[in-house]
């Protein structure tokens, strides 16, 4: 009988020693391993998500999301992960909803999950985030030509091939982006799932701003300039 | 001597210097040295001598000397900030590279120390 896959959760963590631990202990028993990222916070962020039983690497000098990422999930294929999902360590993602990420990769249906919280009905989004997101999602539209609702969701499922066929090279938050490239390039099979996404005021102060949208595109536009 | 032509002469002078040091030292190559060498060169024979710059301006269909050095100017800094972008773009990936490597081969190593691979697989 074929071994049940490994599904391992990939947490970039940069200055969150409040919420880390809570999160790494809701998820932990929805797969088989958490690995967190501790992007250069030196303040007990990684021993707290250490406590929570995740396996932490460090970065020794912060170099945003979206390289912490990557670290996380070249780790992750070293270890034999199956599944690789990504998530974020503020607690706006809910995992129960990891199972219904990685059922169109377990089924062989798609390469790569990427998590909506505009396909799910009655989702209240704040008014300045849904502005700067609806942005994105046409930006990337234009860009790559993939059919999305959300394209800077955190909440992913990737399936082995799909993770170890992206490279990402955009360190910070543009890293978003880049993946929907990647996958639109490398003619990955997606799909979109409805996952929720939980606005607290903490959250929202750690979030996304219209300046940092700007910063995205001049990141984008440097990357594929300079390669 | 005007007292515009002795700054500008100090200021290539100090820049000539720097860079003789820097070849010495070999932080930059022969070739590098020289190229920076001659610019500043030009630099001070067109300081000492405007009338120079405004006949070479002329001969290339451009009205004055002045307006001339500012238009090489600006396509050199535009070529000088192009290769800093390049180089700062290159370290910032290695550096993640240096910083990921770093973080994973520490975890795969107290992976080993925490689960130490058999002697005897067969034990």
């Amino acid at each position: 009988m074929a071994s049940p896959p490994c599904v391992v959760v990939v947490i970039p963590a940069f200055r969150e020693p409040t919420m880390v631990g809570g999160v790494v202990e809701s998820i932990r028993p929805h797969v088989d391993r958490v690995v967190v990222v501790d992007d250069g916070s030196g303040d007990g962020t990684g021993d707290a998500a250490r406590r929570a039983g995740a396996t932490v690497l460090t970065h020794i000098a912060n170099r945003g999301q979206g390289a912490s990422l990557m670290t996380g999930i070249r780790y992750a294929l070293t270890k034999g992960a199956d599944i690789i999902l990504t998530m974020d360590a503020d607690g706006q993602h809910d995992p129960q909803e990891i199972t219904a990420m990685i059922e169109p990769i377990l089924t062989g249906k798609a390469d790569i999950a990427l998590g909506s919280r505009f396909l799910r009905s009655g989702h209240l989004v704040p008014l300045p985030r849904k502005a700067l997101l609806v942005a994105a999602t046409w930006y990337t539209r234009m860009v790559s030509g993939l059919d999305l609702t959300d394209t800077h969701n955190g909440f992913r499922a990737m399936s082995r091939h799909a993770a170890s066929t992206i490279k990402l090279t955009q360190d910070r938050m543009a890293h978003a982006s880049e993946i929907l490239d990647q996958v639109a390039e490398l003619e990955l099979r997606y799909v979109e799932v409805p996952v929720t996404i939980r606005y607290t005021d903490y959250s929202l102060a750690k979030g996304q701003r219209a300046m940092n949208g700007l910063r995205i595109l001049v990141d984008l536009w440097v990357g594929k300039v300079l390669g | 001597m005007t007292p515009i032509q002795i700054i500008l002469l100090s200021g290539l002078a100090g820049a000539a210097c720097v860079t003789g040091a820097r070849w010495r030292r070999n932080e930059i190559r022969p070739i590098a040295a020289a190229t920076w060498i001659l610019i500043w060169t030009f630099g001070a024979v067109f300081t000492v001598n405007p009338s120079w710059s405004t006949s070479v301006a002329h001969a290339l269909g451009v009205g004055r000397g002045a307006d001339l050095v500012t238009y090489i100017s600006i396509v050199f800094l535009f070529f000088a900030v192009f290769r800093l972008l390049i180089r700062t773009e290159r370290q910032r990936k290695e550096m993640t590279e240096l910083v990921r490597r770093l973080a994973i081969d520490e975890q795969l190593k107290k992976d080993a120390e925490q689960n130490p691979p058999s002697a005897n697989p067969h034990a």
